[in-house]
């Protein structure tokens, strides 16, 4: 009798735990709703996983398509955003990226980079900074190699290899320390945004009398410079600076 | 003298006579009373051709036409007594525009060098809002009244009848007008028609003579002709009225007796029994109509307003062509309903499909219950390239009023099978015609529809225990790996380099014992001891096990080492020769000094060579 209650009582703790549908379960229900048009059941769902403070690019991919398809191109542009922070070439990303931005009202230009500085850019912008964390890793374990077949090969042109080797996975591994250096600069240490609201205006100091600079639409981004009270300083892409409230803004 | 006086007066008087008869005259006359919108004559009349005629200004009254100009003569003879009378006459044909009493100024005429004014008429205009038409010209002999006298509102009046007083928007409803008469009507015209606003109207009155049928309505016997119908459709849903049409009507009534001259009597009415024709408008009463609005729900969205019940039908002729070969695709929605408001429907062709605008075949019949009929819808396609063209299904909706609900219609599904290759296009026949993928509509890529892995929430590997610990620990493992195999390496080498030492010493012993061996004569130990001696040597030099040494090889490594030729040679010679007497007992004493000998110098030389050429 002792035993029947204890379970009883066990089950009874134990069953909220049971009754929350595991986010695996959630993504394919999610997932179902979006192939069977209902595009807000979709949001609602992956919106609940994202709640458990779980994450992955495929998610924030299909919660922005979910977004897109129900008209709300600046949540469908800040999930992208998302995804690609997690994986930035994500070619599907990327592509739906572009296609919401054409739904957007603001077309930013912006200030053009030198080409090294491109070139830079776009070389560590190949993988994510975990990416180049693991890819670190690797290079590590490929110079330990390289440099163990060289302290233990007998003869003189196996050395000779085995200490080329070993000299690439070195140089390769230097690259690597200062992708991972930018990429994690580039997505982690600064603050982007994307404006939620279908209009926001940015005034010269953070103050309601302060005099209005420009005007910026649904799914324009914008870097955070800097926040005072419930406003936040702006940079837009094209060098614009302004200040516009919080609530206008979606960190990404 | 008196009798002679008289006379002349008489004369002169009678001489005057013609005179005195043609005293100018003018006078004016008209209706003194008349009705809103009617329509009547002012006449001024002279007895005398005037030089010019001055019409008045009529001031409220609307000049429709005149003045028109007349002339009669008359001549009389009464009991010898000759009259001659002209009458020249100006008539206007007014309208009254205007409730109330107007005076019209005279006109004035010259007559002779002198001027005359006619008289000034006073009009009554009574708000009787009758309106009159210039009505139709009186048959000769028939007198018009301008308005009907002794023609109740019971005789003779105008109903609007609607067959269905609630109907669907879009759906048809007959509007037919009657004439109900106890009376004989002569004429009719149809004055004003209604607007039909909020409809769209087809009229299907018969062609002809109205057909005239009795009823009986309150014991009374009427003649009912229909003399209108119109097939309506509602546009928008609510209430609509219909404005009422107005009507005139001659009709032939007794006429009463009138205390109108012979002349009067002769001429003016009827010489059998007195008729005459009556002028009546007639209007209709007023019809609303509650038209229902389409229901929303269950609305399907191939629906474009249609309303009524209708087929489809269609056809796709032939169904395998070549390339740039036409296809017809014919589309045909028969029914009843407004057929004439069917809208084009919507057929998405595949691309590289070329559909031209339909051909449209209308085989429509309207009538008194409704629009029915079909139309014909013909497309024209030619395909451009090969392959195989879905044509999707083509789906064409109504609203059943009757059954008030919404039916669709569908088409099946057409395949179209093209064979062969563009060749039409361009004069280079064979030459490959490459076209840029043809983006119909810039969409989003569809979602991963797989189940992923999640990761909690800004977990980060970089920078993470994880990330430190897979990137210190292989190197402390290295670095300590590292360590432990060099010591390996050095305890490894120093065993060696010891064996290498005592190679000469132990074989020394061993050669010393084949010595002791060699005195007490025992060969076979001898042997035995020799060819061990020369083998551990070679192991403890060259560290390599003696279990692992065999006589090639031992070839080989002197190579290597650089040990000539004749040195290799010696010593396997020697190690041969133990291996023979080993197993060949009995050999001379003499021999096995020899042997002895040979071993010892073997050694002492191979020592010497393998000390300088160190690896």
């Amino acid at each position: 009798m002792k035993k029947l209650v204890w379970w009883l009582s066990g089950l009874l703790f134990l069953s909220p735990l049971l009754l929350k549908a595991s986010p695996e379960e959630l993504i394919r229900q999610a997932n179902e709703a979006y192939v069977n048009g209902q595009y807000s059941y979709a949001i609602e769902l992956y919106e609940s996983v994202i709640e458990q403070e779980l994450e992955s690019h495929e998610l924030y991919y299909n919660l922005g398509n979910a977004y897109f398809k129900e008209n709300l191109f600046g949540a469908a542009i800040l999930n992208y955003e998302r995804a690609l922070k997690l994986k930035p070439s994500d070619e599907n990303s990327l592509f739906n990226l572009e296609v919401a931005r054409t739904r957007t009202i603001d077309r930013i230009n912006p200030v053009p980079l030198i080409f090294y500085e491109r070139w830079w850019k776009n070389f560590y912008s190949k993988l994510s900074v975990d990416g180049w964390s693991w890819m670190i890793i690797f290079l590590l374990l490929g110079f330990l190699a390289a440099m163990g077949a060289f302290f233990f090969s007998r003869t003189r042109g196996m050395k000779k290899t085995a200490f080329g080797v070993s000299l690439i996975f070195a140089v390769a591994m230097v690259v690597s320390l200062a992708a991972v250096r930018a990429q994690y600069s580039n997505t982690y240490k600064r603050k982007d945004a994307i404006v939620m609201v279908p209009r926001a205006t940015a005034k010269s100091s953070p103050g309601e009398a302060s005099p209005d600079l420009f005007v910026i639409h649904e799914g324009s981004k914008a870097r955070i410079t800097s926040e005072l009270g419930e406003w936040y300083e702006v940079r837009l892409a094209n060098g614009n600076v302004g200040w516009v409230k919080k609530y206008a803004l979606e960190v990404i | 003298m008196k009798k002679k006086t008289l006379i002349i007066w008489l004369f002169s008087l009678f001489m005057w006579l013609p005179v005195l008869a043609s005293e100018p005259s003018f006078t004016a006359s008209a209706p003194s009373q008349v009705a809103v919108g009617e329509r009547f004559r002012v006449v001024y009349s002279a007895n005398k051709r005037p030089a010019s005629f001055n019409g008045p200004a009529f001031g409220e009254f609307r000049v429709l036409s005149g003045p028109n100009q007349s002339s009669s003569s008359s001549t009389q003879i009464i009991n010898g007594q000759v009259t001659h009378s002209e009458n020249f006459s100006f008539t206007y044909i007014l309208e009254a525009t205007r409730e109330g009493s107007f005076n019209i100024p005279g006109a004035t005429i010259t007559v002779e060098g002198r001027n005359f004014s006619s008289n000034e008429l006073s009009i009554r205009v009574s708000g009787q809002a009758a309106r009159g038409a210039q009505p139709s010209a009186p048959a000769p002999g028939q007198q018009q009244a301008p308005a009907a006298q002794g023609v109740s509102d019971r005789d003779i009046y105008l109903r609007a009848v609607v067959s269905n007083a609630n109907p669907y928007q879009g759906q048809a409803v007959t509007l037919t007008y009657k004439l109900y008469t106890r009376v004989v009507v002569s004429q009719y015209s149809i004055e004003k028609l209604p607007a039909y606003q909020g409809f769209w109207a087809e009229d299907v009155t018969p062609s002809g003579q109205p057909q005239v049928t009795e009823e009986v309505i309150d014991g009374q016997r009427y003649n009912v002709a229909t003399i209108r119908q119109v097939v309506l459709f509602p546009q928008r849903s609510g209430e609509l009225s219909i404005e009422p049409l107005d009507m005139q009507t001659l009709v032939r009534v007794s006429a009463p007796r009138r205390s109108g001259s012979l002349l009067d009597e002769f001429f003016g009415g009827s010489p059998f029994g007195g008729f005459q024709n009556v002028e009546r408008n007639l209007r209709s009463n007023q019809v609303r109509v509650n038209v229902r609005a389409l229901p929303a729900q269950n609305r399907p969205p191939s629906f474009r307003g249609m309303v009524g019940s209708f087929e489809l039908n269609t056809g796709l002729s032939p169904l395998e062509v070549n390339v740039n070969e036409p296809v017809t695709l014919t589309l045909t929605i028969n029914g009843s309903g407004n057929l004439r408001m069917l809208e084009k429907p919507e057929i998405q062709f595949p691309a590289n499909l070329e559909a031209f605008d339909p051909n449209i075949t209308d085989n429509i019949r309207i009538s008194a219950s409704g629009v029915s009929g079909s139309r014909q819808y013909e497309y024209l396609l030619i395909p451009r390239t090969g392959g195989t063209f879905e044509i999707p299904p083509i789906q064409f909706s109504f609203f059943d009023p009757a059954a008030s609900r919404y039916v669709t219609r569908s088409s099946p599904a057409y395949s179209l099978t093209v064979t062969g290759t563009d060749t039409a296009t361009g004069e280079g026949s064979g030459a490959a015609r490459q076209e840029d993928v043809q983006y119909l509509a810039s969409d989003i890529r569809f979602i991963n529809n797989t189940i992923f892995y999640l990761q909690p929430k800004g977990s980060l590997f970089f920078r993470s225990k994880l990330f430190w610990f897979l990137l210190i620990g292989p190197v402390f493992l290295f670095a300590f790996f590292l360590v432990y195999w060099r010591r390996h390496i050095r305890l490894q080498s120093n065993t060696a380099l010891l064996r290498n030492r005592k190679a000469q010493k132990m074989a020394r012993k061993r050669l010393k014992k084949a010595g002791a061996f060699l005195k007490s004569g025992n060969s076979a130990e001898f042997y035995d001891e020799i060819f061990r001696a020369l083998w551990g040597y070679l192991s403890d030099k060259l560290s390599i096990p003696v279990s692992r040494l065999n006589k090639e090889q031992v070839s080989e490594v002197f190579g290597q080492k650089g040990v000539p030729e004749e040195m290799a040679g010696k010593f396997l010679e020697t190690l041969n020769e133990c291996e023979f007497a080993r197993f060949a007992p009995g050999s001379p004493q003499t021999r096995m000094d020899e042997t002895y000998q040979r071993a010892l110098d073997t050694i002492v030389t191979l020592e010497k060579e393998l000390k300088y050429k160190k690896f």
